[in-house]
């Protein structure tokens, strides 16, 4: 399992070897004449947003269905539960979106 | 991304344009001016708006035609519907309020059933989401920030009420009243944002797609926007319960 992971991100990283040889891109005048900050800051903030989102909410998806079948006549309450603690999780990347947005249209 | 207006936004500001003539953007501050009139001078009344209004005359038509056609030994398909809808925002109600709760059954309502069909909106290729802005979205939790507000100090009493923000010691009270007004008036801007960020980025990531592949490739995007209305609807009613509920909480006797 170890193993296949390793070769995987190996692999991955293997396929990224063509960014190597793209200079010119990064250096396309941002405002002040330089890199764009701001996107690459834009996209690092949604991609990291993302990632907790995406964690937080398989976590308490996971433990919903577990209180679940622990005690199916509490399914009700703990399904209410679970739509509000993920909608409160997904608003949190909702901000990180906001900011993406009045950053890109600066 | 190019400016998409429902099919109300032309006919109408044309109509007052050549009324009242165009809007006088240049009597006003800008600051003002940006207030007032957001489209500048081609439009009296923006897009969120004109939908809102929209909005509001169906409901003005519909629902009193619903409630004239009641009936208790025959109920139909769509007054089963409307039943079971009230009868599901009672129970919501009960559990998160308990005991007073049916007082607030109108406001808790209506603002999940504003929404839920607001939301809805943006799935009809000829018409806005109105909560597709940040005005309506602010408008609504401005709405339910004065609401839940109003309701504590009207059960408590305005210093009591007051009181509450102070936390448990008296010793930590300033900083703890600080840190707790914050937070109330973030639950102001949690609730916009949410649903703001939530219908426009639906909206917006579905015209993209809409623009990529007409025709299969949106309804994905479509049928999650279906849940989305629905469970943000949910979720405001449910939040402007918690808050009204942590409101007249009477937890002293």
């Amino acid at each position: 399992m170890l193993k296949r992971t390793v070769l995987l991100c190996a692999l991955a990283l293997a396929l990224a070897l063509p960014a190597l040889g793209q200079e010119t891109a990064a250096a396309a005048p941002g405002p002040s004449g330089g890199v764009k900050w701001g996107v690459i800051g834009a996209a690092f903030l949604l991609g990291l947003a993302a990632a907790g989102g995406a964690a937080a909410q398989g976590r308490a998806t996971a433990a919903a269905a577990d209180g679940m079948s622990r005690n199916p006549g509490a399914a009700k309450d703990i399904r209410g539960m679970t739509l509000l603690g993920l909608v409160l999780i997904e608003s949190l990347v909702l901000y990180a979106l906001l900011i993406c947005f009045l950053i890109y249209t600066r | 991304m190019p400016e998409h207006h429902s099919f109300l936004y032309g006919p109408v500001n044309r109509l007052l344009i050549h009324l009242l003539g165009a809007p006088p953007v240049e009597k006003m501050s800008p600051g003002a001016a940006a207030f007032f009139f957001p489209d500048g001078k081609e439009a009296w009344i923006p897009d969120a708006a004109l939908m809102t209004l929209l909005l509001l005359l169906i409901f003005a038509i519909f629902f009193p035609w619903l409630a004239r056609r009641y009936s208790r030994e025959k109920p139909g398909g769509l007054q089963t519907f409307f039943e079971m809808l009230v009868s599901g925002l009672r129970s919501l109600v009960d559990d998160v309020i308990g005991h007073g709760g049916q007082k607030y059954l109108p406001i808790i309502g209506t603002f999940a059933i504003f929404i839920g069909v607001a939301n809805l909106f943006g799935l009809f290729f000829f018409l806005q989401p109105p909560t597709g802005s940040l005005s309506t979205t602010v408008a609504l939790a401005v709405i339910s920030f004065l609401y839940f507000n109003y309701q504590g100090i009207r059960e408590h009493g305005l210093l009591r009420y007051l009181k509450h923000f102070t936390g448990p010691l008296l010793l930590i009270a300033p900083l703890f009243f600080v840190i707790e007004m914050i937070g109330t008036f973030a639950r102001m801007l949690s609730l916009s944002l949410r649903l703001f960020m939530n219908i426009f980025g639906e909206h917006t990531t579905t015209n993209v797609f809409a623009q990529l592949v007409p025709v299969v490739v949106p309804w994905p995007m479509m049928a999650l926007g279906i849940f989305t209305a629905a469970l943000q609807a949910y979720v405001f009613a449910l939040l402007s319960a918690v808050y009204v509920a942590g409101a007249i909480a009477q937890d002293e006797h």
